[in-house]
């Protein structure tokens, strides 16, 4: 629908005002719109800015004032309507309210415009820049710019979409939907061109006297509702009978003026039609802000079509294998329950835990239980042998390492070198505790014997005499002997040589003394022996003689 | 002669299960013939299980008790389509087995394996249609009893049979087993040589064992990765945690407290009558571990215990008539159980409104004492009647609206 604008034709549009309005008037009214604008790019402003050139208001019309008493066509009637709305802006524009009263009958008051003829009036008062809103955008890029749900564009890409949206107002539609009409909301759509241009407007003075008149007029416009219904019916009516007539009209004058133009707007009609054919066969109103539409084809989208949201509720979940449990059930159990009298209870339970029958098929025998027992009992008695013979093992092995006297390995070796261990450290200690009683007593005896040997020294003569219980024979030789009731201390210091603690142990045994401890220590070729011993025999011997052994041991060379 | 004589009592539970099963059959065919779907085998059914395979849905495991060496377990799946229920698969199985169970692994990542406890533990692999042929070619029929119905069929592998005795090739027979759904390579084993043992499967070797009673182990069940329990012919609930193998607790006895005991103890292991009755199986409470159940052998009680308050059970479940054989968990919810007994009944409870008292203090549990003195014990919200004695009950953890129970040769699928 837009006009492909040429120079030529820039031309041609310039002088003659009213083929432009007859185009855009044609345009709306065969797709029913409420108005169609026509901006285009100022010749006094220093930058390009698109101004109102012209348009077309095809809307309701709220008041109506007829300046002749001749009868008027509708299509005569939208024009005087438009003109109309065109002097009141401009009046208002340069302030003429002095002027109020002088003004022709047929002029125009604020009173008298409804919404959408107000914002038909205050998109006069828009200029845009290349590239700003949807007149910029469309001159910057030169091609069709389409706006769909123009409810719901912002005000970026529609900088009057808060003055559009005030149809929107949710009441007002539920209203219109009741009466089951389709909503009064304006349909928005401009005329972008390249290159007319025209007197440029706009100032915020005049926007906010606006606003205050939209909200009277809203007020007027809720009591009066029935008023405009009545009025839409009568002009859709009429502009059904001189539909043909314009579209015919129209025709040839854009015949005269542009051969493409009049091939688009042919287009246009054409699928204009076949949209209606299309609404009629489907039984489905026409919805203007759901369909996209273009010079070159013409579609309707899926969206358009009616479309059943509501979707069959899920499946319940199906019903269930058990049944409410009540009493009646109770008790007709307990009839059911005088079945299992006869069987044994948990057969099968007490089966599979008694092992599965694997100890019934192994005995292969029968009286399950009795032998099952029996087999538990013996299976449990062989466990705890085996483990008190593994801890058996352990302790002799423990044993084994404590006794430091044991080679054998077998257990009675073990056990019976344990015993004599043990009695022999019991031994050891009651020796030691009747030594130290001893330690404390007055029975020790002491025996310095060297007198015989000092009378063979002739050299030592003079010595003897005079200190004959002290001093040994030869200075090398020392016997000491300390018995101990059964107990005796021999200490022996004499030259070392071949066998001599042979002899000393001979001499030891002849006297029936049984050795228990020895120490030897042989230091610069001298011997020092000091040897524990005790009386074998009942018999005790005088200290005496055992000195005078030892002394005859050491002394054989 | 026994065996003569034992083969007469089948017959004639044959026979009169027979009648009883066409009664039934005739009167829920009529009014819920798509919720009930019923498998008939050539034995008396026992140990059975349900898969816990994503993409093995509706199949279940089930194996005879029969009295002699030579026993059969079958793995068979539900066909939604025509709602029949045939064997997939069958293989012969030495001695009776005492429990049946599938690998617990939801998402189907490890191999498809099936274990069974009897004089040993035994783990089966059950190839897939993917290695088909691999499973064919591998099929080792050396190691046991391993049969197909028909040549096209692949054959299942003992993957291993494991024993726990190192010094003989002979253990105590095995009375239960439950594999850690937390931690799929642990299986742990119930014998009635008093002792438990845990396995490691992969390993296939054993990672302890434990003296865990003082007589035979009926039943064992893992509570978390690490932690399970048993129950005992001593009569008593051990908690053992594997991080102190030296400690467990007992967390109920049976013959003290609340419990009455009841029935005869002729199937105790020493026979005779004791003071404590023994405890035949163990349930543990996967959602909410605080609780476990258990059933006391001879009776038509069950006993629901709170592990915070041992020896204290939160309540007894009075409505069978006979004793029970089987309990079951939701999987799903945290407070319902079910239960199946000689009755021929299964039987669902809620517990929420036991649990809630339980959770509070002393206070709470003397509440809940009193309300179910006042009451006259817990009435369950749904039951079921068999046609015979209810010997196994599994409710599906994978399709938590399904029960599965088996009474003498017969496999029954509910919805719930």
């Amino acid at each position: 629908m837009a006009l492909s604008a040429c120079p030529a034709q820039e031309e041609l549009l310039q002088p003659a005002g009213r083929p432009l309005r007859k185009q855009l008037a044609a345009a709306a009214r065969s797709i029913n719109w409420s108005y169609s604008l026509f901006w285009s790019i100022s010749s006094t402003q220093r930058p390009r800015v698109l101004t109102w050139t012209d348009g077309f208001y095809n809307g309701e019309v709220k008041t109506r004032k007829i300046s002749h008493s001749v009868e008027l066509t509708a299509d005569q009637l939208l024009m005087q309507r438009s003109e109309q709305l065109r002097e009141l802006y401009e009046a208002l524009q340069s302030g003429e309210c002095d002027r109020r009263a002088a003004r022709p009958v047929g002029s125009l008051s604020p009173e008298d415009l409804g919404d959408t003829e107000w914002y038909y009036v205050i998109c006069m008062t828009y200029a845009f820049l290349p590239g700003q809103g949807l007149p910029g955008r469309s001159s910057a890029s030169n091609e069709h710019v389409w706006l769909c749900n123009a409810h719901l564009a912002g005000s970026k890409d529609f900088p009057r979409a808060l003055l559009a949206k005030v149809p929107e107002d949710p009441d007002l539609i539920n209203r219109a939907t009741a009466a089951f009409r389709e909503p009064q909301c304006p349909i928005y759509s401009e005329q972008p061109s390249s290159n007319p241009s025209a007197d440029e407007t706009g100032e915020a003075a005049d926007i906010a006297v606006f606003e205050g008149l939209d909200h009277n007029a809203m007020d007027m416009e809720t009591a009066g509702i029935a008023v405009f219904e009545g009025l839409d019916h009568n002009a859709m009516d009429m502009e059904t009978v001189t539909a043909a007539a314009g579209r015919h009209g129209t025709g040839q004058e854009l015949g005269e003026a542009d051969s493409p133009s009049n091939a688009s707007l042919e287009h246009i009609t054409k699928g204009i039609d076949e949209f209606y054919n299309l609404c009629e066969e489907m039984d489905v109103q026409p919805l203007e802000d759901a369909w996209i539409m273009d010079g070159s084809n013409f579609e309707v989208p899926s969206s358009a079509l009616p479309v059943d949201g509501s979707s069959a509720p899920a499946d319940g979940s199906r019903a269930t294998s058990f049944v409410a449990w009540t009493r009646s059930s109770q008790s007709c159990s307990g009839e059911a329950a005088a079945v299992p009298v006869i069987e044994e209870p948990q057969k099968l339970l007490k089966k599979a835990v008694a092992g599965g029958g694997a100890w019934a098929n192994t005995n292969c025998g029968g009286g399950g239980t009795t032998v099952t027992a029996q087999e538990n009992g013996a299976k449990n008695h062989v466990m705890l042998e085996r483990k008190r013979r593994e801890k058996l093992n352990e302790m002799f092995l423990v044993l084994k390492s404590l006794v430091p006297s044991i080679h054998k390995v077998d257990k009675a070796s073990i056990l019976a070198e344990t015993i004599a261990y043990l009695k022999e450290l019991q031994r050891r200690v009651q020796e030691l505790e009747s030594r130290r009683q001893g330690g404390s007593g007055c029975v020790s005896k002491k025996v310095c014997v060297g007198s015989n040997s000092k009378r063979k020294s002739p050299e030592f003569a003079g010595g003897a005499k005079e200190h004959p219980w002290v001093l040994p024979m030869d200075g090398t030789s020392n016997v000491t002997v300390t018995v101990s009731d059964r107990d005796v201390l021999l200490e022996v210091q004499c030259l070392w040589e071949k066998l001599l603690m042979t002899r000393v142990f001979d001499a030891i045994k002849s006297l029936h003394l049984d050795a228990l401890s020895v120490q030897a220590s042989a230091l610069d070729g001298f011997m020092r022996l000091k040897i524990g011993a005790q009386f074998a025999g009942s018999g005790a011997v005088v200290p005496g003689m055992i000195s005078q052994s030892l002394r005859k041991a050491i002394g054989k060379r | 002669m026994g065996g003569v004589g034992e083969g007469d009592a089948w017959a004639d539970q044959e026979q009169g299960n027979g009648g009883g099963s066409r009664g039934v059959g005739g009167g829920g065919g009529e009014a819920k013939r798509s919720e009930i779907y019923t498998y008939e085998a050539a034995w008396h059914i026992y140990a059975m299980n349900w898969s816990v395979r994503r993409d093995k849905k509706y199949r279940l495991a089930i194996a005879s008790l029969l009295e002699q060496v030579t026993n059969r377990v079958e793995v068979v799946q539900l066909d939604e389509a025509s709602g029949d229920i045939a064997p997939v698969l069958t293989f012969d199985h030495q001695y009776p087995p005492t429990k049946t169970m599938f690998m617990p692994d939801p998402h189907a990542l490890r191999p498809d394996l099936l274990a069974t406890s009897a004089d040993h533990l035994r783990i089966w692999r059950i190839p897939s249609s993917d290695d088909a042929e691999d499973g064919a070619a591998s099929a080792n029929n050396n190691n046991g009893s391993v049969r197909c119905n028909g040549t096209q069929q692949p054959g299942i592998e003992l993957r291993s049979e494991l024993n726990g005795n190192r010094n003989s090739d002979y253990c105590g027979p095995l009375t239960s087993f439950d594999w850690n759904d937390a931690d799929p390579r642990r299986i742990g084993t119930s014998s009635i040589d008093t002792t438990c043992t845990i396995w490691d499967v992969e390993r296939e070797a054993v990672d302890t064992q434990l003296i865990a009673h003082d007589k035979e182990v009926y039943d064992i069940a893992w509570g978390g990765a690490g932690v399970f329990a048993s129950v005992s012919a001593d009569g008593s609930v051990r908690v053992f945690d594997l991080r102190d193998k030296e400690h467990s607790t007992i967390i109920y006895e049976s013959g003290s407290g609340g419990s009455s005991g009841g029935g005869s103890n002729s199937g105790a292991g020493d026979g005779g009558t004791a003071s404590p009755t023994p405890l035949v199986r163990l349930g543990w409470n996967k959602q909410d571990p605080r609780y476990m159940a258990t059933i006391i052998m001879d009776s038509p009680k069950v006993v629901v215990l709170d592990i915070r308050y041992p020896t204290l059970p939160v309540v007894e479940l009075h409505r069978h008539h006979a004793p029970v054989n089987a309990i079951a968990w939701a999987p799903h919810s945290s407070c319902h159980i079910c239960t199946a007994g000689d009755d021929m009944q299964a039987l669902i409870w809620d517990l929420s409104s036991m649990g809630t008292g339980s959770n509070g203090s002393g206070n709470g549990n003397g509440n809940t004492a009193a309300g179910a003195a006042a009451e006259g014990g817990l009435d369950p919200i749904l039951a079921y009647t068999a046609g015979a004695e209810i010997e196994q009950l599994q409710w599906s953890a994978t399709q938590p609206d399904w029960v599965a129970i088996a009474f003498a040769n017969k496999l029954q699928i509910l919805r719930v």
